[in-house]
C-alpha cells in the first residue's frame, strides 16, 4: 500500500501546477475580485472605450462605472445581456446609460437603480429588458449577491419585507473550487497562448477583443462579432442540447412555475418609477429560431413562452410600453439577427427600436 | 455521481481510505462500507429512486431465498414468476410506458381511430436496466439450480449495487462477483496500479475522446438537412467514437475502480473496432449485455442447436431485445434489427465463430485482408449507429438520405481535425496493445521512464484537451 500512495504522489506535480497557473493567470479574476472592475470603470469614466475586457463581474464594473459617471442619464436601461446592445445612438439628443448586467435577475435591477439613485440620477425613461428567467420560480441565480446590500435598500424603499439577506460572498468555497477547476485551468492556458493582455483604452468600439463603451454598452471581439450563419445556428443547437445550458439560462430545466413574488417585486418596482414620473419601457428581447421553436414544441418550457403574456399584461396594467418579442418571427428574425442562440444582435435591436420604441 | 465528475474524485479517495484503512480487519464492516458508499454515490443522484433499488435488492434477494426452500415445484415457479414479473414491470413501468401508449396509439389512428390515453412524466432511474439484469440473472440461476442464494442480505446488496457497475454496468454474475464479495480482500499492489491506469485510460476515452466527438456528432444530428453528405459521414463516424469512448471508457473506469477495492469484474469491450465481422463485434462490444443475452434468451430457445429457421428466429430475437432494451425508441429495434441482418449471413453460412481471435495476433501490422473486413465492419456497425443516434426512424432517413446523394464525394463542412487526431492516437495505442485488457496495461519490464512519459501524456491530455463541459455518460440513460 505505501508504494502504491508513494506512486500515486507522483501524479501530484499535475495537480499543483493546475493550481497554481489557475490561481495566477486567474482568467475570471476570481481571486482579486474588484480591482479589475475599478480599473475598467476608470477607463469609461474618461470617456473612452475599454477594449479586451474578460471575465470580470459585470455588476461591479456597472456599480462602479455609475459611480464613476459623469454626466445624469435621462435615459437609463436595466437590463441582461439580452438588451446590452441598446446605445446612446438609439436616443439622439439625450442623456444615456445602459447598466446591463450578464444574467439579470429583478434582484439586479433593484440593486442597480438603487446605486443609480445613491448618485442622485432621476432619468425620465427607464427600459427594462424582460427575460422569461426572472419569472422563474426555481430559480437558484443568487449573482446579485456582490450588490446585495444596494438590493436590500431598493426592497426597503419599496416597502416589501425579507427574511434572510445574503451577503457579499466574495471569497467562498465555490471560487477556491475553481483552484481545482480543469475548464477554469483550460480558460488560464487560452489566456496565455493567445497572449491575451489585460484591458486598454482604445478609441473604436470595434476591435479584436470584447470592448466596453462608456454608455455601458458592449461590443463582442471580432470572431463573434463575425460569427456565420452556421456558426450561429451551432451555438444555438448547442443550447438547446445541453441542459446544463439550459439550466444556467433558465435556471432549471424545467421552468413549472411563475414566480409570484418576483412578479410582485417587479409590479412594486414600475408602479415606483411610474410614481416618480419616469416613462417604463419593456423590452422583449426575441430568442435565435432554432431556440424558440424549441421552447415552443417542448412542454417543459412552456412556461418560458407564457412569460411573454404576464409581461405584456404587466405593461397594461402600469401603463408601460412594452417593444419587442420573444418570438423571433413576430419581427421576421432570421438567425442572421443572432450572435448565439438568445443573444440578437446589434442590427436586431436597432430594427425593434426604430420601429416600436416611441421617443 | 458521475465518474468524470469532482464528485467522485473526492469520494473516491474517501471510500478508498475507509476501505484499506478504517475497515479491512472485518469482511463484513467492509461489505457494509461499500453498500453504505454505493448507496450514498446511487442517492446523490435521487435519493427517491434508491428506495426502488433497495426494493428490488430486497425483492430478489427474498425470492432467491424462497425459490431456492420451495419444497413444491409449483412454489419454486410461484416465486419464481414473481420476481420476473415485479423486475420487468418495473422496468416497463418506468422505461416503456409511454413508448407503448405511444405505439398504440399511433397503431390504432392507423384505423381511422383517435382516442385519448394517459401518458406519464415518467423520470427513468439511472441504472434500472442495469440492476434489474443483474437481480433476474441472480434469481434465474437459482430457480436453475446453478447456484444457491446468499444469506446474507448486506452481501448480496453489494452484489446489485457495488458503485463501480452500478448505473452502467457491467451487468455481473453471481457467480463471478459474490464469492469476491464473500471472500476476505487484500491489498493486491499490481490490480491496484493497473486500476489506477485502467482509469485514467477511461477518463481519456470519456473525456478526450468522447465529449469532444459528442460536440461534432452533436451538431450533425441536431438537424442534418444543413449538411452535405461528407459531413453527414463524419458525422456518423465521429458518433461511432463518441459511444465508444462514452461507454468503453466508463466500463474501464468501472473496471479500474473495482481494482482499487480488490475486485476483478467481468471485461466489457475488447476493441471491438478491430472486429473483421459482425459476428466478432458482438463478441467485443458490451459483451457483459451480449454474454446475459446469450445466456438466458438465446441458449433457452434453443441456441445454435435447433433448425436453421428457428436459429435465424433466435438471432433476430436476441438481437431485437437487445434493441429494445437499449430504450424506448422504434429506432431502437430497427438498430438491433440491422445488427441481425449483418449477422445472418454469417449465421447461414456457418461462419459467425471464424474470428475468434483478436486481428493479427502476434504481429505487429494486420493483412489487407483483415484492413478490408474491419473497414467494412467499421461501416456497417457505423451505419447501424445512425439509427441508434436519430431521435426518430424519421431522423434516420432524412440522414441516410442526405448520406446517398452526390455531395458525398465534396469537402466536409466542418472537420474537427484536434479531435480526429486524439481518435487516431487512441486507436493506434489500442491497435498496439490489443492483446492485452487495456491500452494502459504495462508490465514492469517496460522501463519506468518510458511508463511515466505514457502515464503523464494521458493525464495532460485530460487536463489540456478534454470537454469539461456537461456530457453525461451515454449508457446512464439505459
Amino acid at each position: 500500500m505505501r508504494k502504491f500512495l508513494s506512486k500515486l504522489t507522483l501524479t501530484l506535480p499535475v495537480l499543483l501546477v493546475v493550481m497554481l497557473v489557475n490561481y495566477f493567470v486567474d482568467p475570471a479574476n476570481l481571486f482579486n475580485k474588484g480591482k479589475y472592475e475599478r480599473g475598467v470603470a476608470g477607463i469609461l469614466s474618461q470617456g473612452k472605450y475599454a477594449t479586451n475586457v474578460t471575465n470580470y463581474d459585470g455588476r461591479l464594473l456597472q456599480k462602479y462605472t455609475i459611480e464613476l459617471l459623469n454626466h445624469k442619464p435621462d435615459v437609463l436601461v436595466l437590463s441582461s445581456s439580452r438588451g446590452q446592445f441598446i446605445g446612446a445612438d438609439m436616443f439622439p439628443g439625450k442623456k444615456f446609460f445602459n447598466a446591463w448586467v450578464q444574467s439579470a435577475a429583478i434582484e439586479d435591477f433593484l440593486a442597480i437603480y438603487d446605486v443609480c439613485e445613491q448618485q442622485a440620477f432621476k432619468p425620465k425613461e427607464v427600459i427594462l429588458t424582460l427575460d422569461p428567467r426572472m419569472l422563474n420560480e426555481n430559480s437558484p441565480h443568487k449573482m446579485w449577491h456582490l450588490v446585495s446590500e444596494h438590493y436590500y435598500s431598493m426592497l426597503r424603499k419599496l416597502n416589501i419585507a425579507y427574511r434572510d439577506s445574503i451577503k457579499p460572498d466574495e471569497f467562498n468555497a465555490g471560487t477556491v473550487s475553481q483552484l481545482l477547476s480543469l475548464s477554469y485551468f483550460q480558460s488560464a492556458l487560452k489566456n496565455l497562448y493567445m497572449k491575451q493582455t489585460s484591458y486598454s483604452p482604445s478609441d473604436s468600439l470595434y476591435n479584436k477583443g470584447d470592448t466596453r463603451a462608456p454608455d455601458g454598452i458592449m461590443s463582442y471581439g471580432k470572431k463573434r462579432r463575425e460569427v456565420s450563419v452556421l456558426e450561429v445556428r451551432k451555438k444555438a443547437t448547442e443550447y438547446v442540447e445541453d441542459p446544463v445550458t439550459l439550466e444556467k439560462n433558465f435556471d432549471k430545466v424545467t421552468f413549472d412555475k411563475i414566480s409570484a413574488e418576483n412578479l410582485n417585486t417587479l409590479t412594486r418596482f414600475v408602479d415606483y418609477l411610474k410614481a416618480k414620473g419616469v416613462k417604463v419601457t419593456f423590452f422583449l428581447s426575441p430568442f435565435n429560431p432554432v431556440v424558440y421553436d424549441y421552447f415552443k414544441t417542448e412542454p417543459s418550457y412552456q412556461k418560458v413562452i407564457e412569460t411573454e403574456g404576464v409581461y405584456r399584461e404587466l405593461a397594461d396594467k402600469t401603463g408601460s410600453a412594452c417593444i419587442g418579442s420573444l418570438d423571433p418571427a413576430g419581427n421576421q428574425l432570421d438567425e442572421s439577427y443572432f450572435y448565439d442562440g438568445i443573444h440578437c444582435n446589434e442590427a436586431c435591436v436597432r430594427l425593434i427600436f426604430n420601429k416600436e420604441y416611441k421617443h | 455521481m458521475f465518474f468524470n465528475s469532482f464528485d467522485f474524485a473526492v469520494f473516491l479517495p474517501i471510500v478508498f481510505i475507509l476501505y484499506w484503512f478504517v475497515t479491512k480487519k472485518n469482511l463484513k464492516v467492509q461489505n457494509i462500507l461499500l453498500l453504505v458508499a454505493s448507496y450514498f454515490f446511487y442517492g446523490w443522484w435521487s435519493y427517491k429512486f434508491l428506495f426502488l433499488l433497495m426494493f428490488s435488492t430486497f425483492l430478489d434477494f427474498y425470492t432467491g431465498i424462497k425459490i431456492h426452500e420451495a419444497t413444491s415445484r409449483n412454489h419454486k415457479k410461484f416465486w419464481f414468476w414473481l420476481s420476473i414479473i415485479v423486475n420487468l414491470g418495473f422496468l416497463a413501468f418506468f422505461k416503456y410506458y409511454n413508448f407503448f401508449i405511444d405505439s398504440f396509439t399511433a397503431a390504432v389512428s392507423l384505423f381511422g381511430l383517435q382516442i385519448n390515453v394517459w401518458t406519464l412524466k415518467i423520470l427513468l432511474p439511472v441504472g434500472i436496466s442495469f440492476y434489474t439484469f443483474h437481480g433476474m440473472s441472480y434469481v434465474i440461476d437459482i430457480y436453475k439450480d446453478r447456484i444457491k442464494p446468499v444469506r446474507s442480505f448486506v452481501d448480496y446488496a453489494v452484489f446489485v449495487s457495488f458503485f463501480p457497475l452500478l448505473v452502467a454496468g457491467p451487468i455481473e454474475r453471481a457467480t463471478h462477483l459474490l464469492p469476491q464479495i464473500q471472500k476476505k480482500r487484500t491489498f493486491n499492489y499490481v490490480l491496484a496500479t493497473d486500476g489506477l491506469r485502467q482509469i485514467f485510460w477511461g477518463l481519456f476515452k470519456k473525456i478526450v475522446i468522447a465529449d469532444n466527438c459528442a460536440q461534432y456528432a452533436n451538431l450533425i444530428f441536431h438537424d442534418p438537412t444543413q449538411y452535405n453528405a461528407a459531413t453527414l459521414v463524419c458525422g456518423a463516424v465521429f458518433f461511432a467514437f463518441q459511444i465508444y469512448g462514452d461507454f468503453s471508457g466508463y466500463s474501464d473506469i468501472a473496471l479500474g475502480t473495482a481494482r482499487l477495492f480488490g475486485f476483478e469484474l467481468l471485461r466489457n469491450f475488447a476493441y471491438p473496432y478491430f472486429s473483421r465481422d459482425i459476428a466478432e463485434f458482438w463478441r467485443r462490444w458490451h459483451i457483459s449485455l451480449s454474454s446475459w443475452f446469450k445466456d438466458y434468451i438465446y441458449i433457452p430457445l434453443g441456441g445454435s442447436k435447433v433448425s436453421l429457421l428457428k436459429r435465424i428466429r433466435n438471432t433476430f430475437i436476441i438481437f431485437i431485445v437487445s434493441g429494445v432494451w437499449h430504450g424506448a425508441n422504434w429506432t431502437f429495434v430497427v438498430w438491433g434489427g440491422l445488427n441481425a441482418l449483418y449477422f445472418l449471413p454469417l449465421l447461414l453460412s456457418d461462419r459467425n465463430r471464424s474470428n475468434l481471435e483478436i486481428a493479427a495476433q502476434g504481429k505487429l501490422l494486420p493483412s489487407l485482408k483483415e484492413v478490408f473486413n474491419i473497414a467494412v465492419t467499421f461501416a456497417l456497425t457505423t451505419f447501424a449507429w445512425i439509427f441508434f443516434r436519430a431521435a426518430s426512424l424519421k431522423d434516420a432517413a432524412i440522414y441516410i438520405k442526405g448520406i446517398l446523394s452526390t455531395s458525398i464525394l465534396s469537402k466536409p463542412q466542418a472537420f474537427p481535425k484536434l479531435t480526429f487526431a486524439f481518435v487516431v492516437v487512441m486507436l493506434i495505442a489500442e491497435w498496439i496493445q490489443r492483446e492485452k485488457t487495456h491500452a494502459l496495461k504495462f508490465d514492469e519490464q517496460q522501463p519506468a521512464a518510458f511508463r511515466w512519459m505514457v502515464y503523464y501524456a494521458v493525464i495532460i491530455s485530460i487536463v489540456v484537451f478534454g470537454y469539461y463541459g456537461a456530457n453525461e455518460f451515454i449508457y446512464f440513460q439505459f
